[in-house]
């Protein structure tokens, strides 16, 4: 399967489709851009399983609505926009699930059940990988912007299709991102880590 | 990996959303033109330039594109199901209409018996493994009772079953005893927690599911699946027909 970095490649401008409504035409879209939307999602996410889980409802979502599209050739621009609503709702049904405190659950049922008595999974991925504990620290407007045009390739225009804003203020809002990125990652000291 | 360090002697002849617009090639040609002139000139902002795709890079550097094959074969088999389903959606009055003949004709090739199973006769189908709520890896014989509302998946392209448990699945292909088994793994819900019977049994369902709805797994009567691209006539487990 190839990569799908868009720069230096076909830009996502570029004409990928040739009759959508087709489903093998569809599935030849989903070969195309999946490793690029699941690299994506993982970022979003830090947590491969949420993402693989996403990237399949993004795909079923746009499948479904592939009809609405009006511009054919900005199939991959849409495609994030639809994952970056399946991630906002996973995280407003994950929000509704805080609700329950885990102290009020530790009392009432002793001592809490296994998988709750296990490492936090966040703190682990966080010592694995500094980036993904820099790009947590973002805000979800910056981080979005910053991997929308930094990881995915997207450039400045079509960071503004996706988030729905004008392209200056997309270009202003990565930039900022990558300003709050850098300077936190520097004060992490992830340069002279990564470097040593 | 290389360093991100912003320069230090910063020059602010060209503002960070213009100098982006610039690296990106969207500029036109008369307002592309003075950058290129001061950046010639200017070793601060070509640094700020190369600050830039540094970060972009890094990031690519830090993330491989991560392709999975079996997460692959599932969307695509969603795909498939939400075409299949569209298609008889666009056509309500034709399969209406068919649909006495069919049953008509499933009858009597049938041999007088309904085409649909009966929901005494118990079909072995396929072996999964389960987890349960302790985490234990349990065997499960899934069977089909001939209950369609139980083996029909629901939202989630075949990862979340019964929408009425509430309950998420994790599905992988794992390697057992030389035959590959399709293991589902019942996420716990902390909102509404299922007896662990239920979570169990409706596991073994969704993965009953998804071995019927997946075209790139072929069941073998009882024992395993083989994923896509498998020879399904040699199989670690052979068919229990």
């Amino acid at each position: 399967m190839t990569e799908a970095i868009y720069h230096g490649e076909p830009r996502l401008s570029a004409p990928v489709r040739v009759g959508i409504e087709d489903p093998v035409v569809f599935g030849a879209l989903v070969d195309r851009h999946y490793a690029s939307l699941l690299r994506y999602l993982t970022r979003q996410t830090g947590d491969a399983d949420l993402a693989s889980d996403l990237t399949q409802a993004t795909f079923l979502a746009a499948f479904r609505a592939r009809a609405q599209l009006a511009d054919e050739g900005a199939f991959p621009a849409w495609l994030f926009g639809i994952a970056r609503n399946e991630l906002r709702m996973e995280w407003r049904r994950r929000r509704l699930r805080r609700f329950v405190s885990l102290d009020w659950l530790a009392s009432r049922a002793g001592a809490p059940p296994p998988v709750l008595r296990a490492p936090d999974a966040v703190a682990a991925c966080h010592d694995r990988d500094p980036i993904q504990r820099v790009l947590d620290e973002l805000s979800p407007p910056l981080r979005d912007a910053l991997l929308l045009h930094g990881l995915c390739g997207f450039s400045g225009e079509e960071v503004a299709r996706i988030l729905d804003i004008s392209p200056a203020a997309a270009r202003k809002r990565i930039a900022r991102a990558e300003a709050a990125f850098r300077a936190r990652y520097d004060a992490d000291g992830g340069a002279g880590r990564e470097s040593s | 990996m290389t360093s991100i360090n912003h320069p230090r002697d910063r020059c602010r002849r060209v503002p960070e959303h213009e100098l982006l617009a610039y690296a990106d090639d969207e500029l036109p040609p008369a307002r592309r033109a003075p950058i290129d002139r001061h950046l010639a000139d200017c070793p601060a902002c070509r640094d700020r330039l190369a600050a830039r795709r540094r970060i972009g890079r890094m990031l690519r550097e830090a993330t491989p594109p991560r392709d999975d094959p079996i997460e692959r074969a599932l969307v695509h088999a969603a795909l498939e199901r939400a075409a299949a389903r569209r298609g008889w959606r666009r056509r309500p009055v034709l399969v209406a209409a068919a649909l006495p003949f069919v049953l008509l004709l499933a009858v009597v090739v049938g041999d007088g018996r309904l085409p649909w199973p009966d929901p005494s006769e118990v079909r072995p189908a396929l072996q999964v493994a389960a987890r349960d709520r302790s985490g234990a890896w349990q065997p499960l014989t899934v069977c089909g009772s001939g209950n369609a509302g139980d083996h029909r998946p629901s939202g989630g392209a075949g990862l979340r079953a019964g929408g009425n448990s509430g309950a998420t699945f994790k599905v992988s292909l794992v390697e057992a005893g030389g035959s590959i088994v399709l293991r589902v793994r019942a996420v716990p819900s902390r909102c509404r927690p299922a007896p662990e019977r239920t979570t169990a049994a409706t596991a073994a369902r969704a993965a009953y599911n998804l071995a019927l709805g997946v075209p790139a797994y072929r069941s073998l009567g009882c024992g395993a699946v083989t994923p896509f691209g498998r020879d399904p006539t040699r199989p670690g487990t052979p068919p229990c027909r």
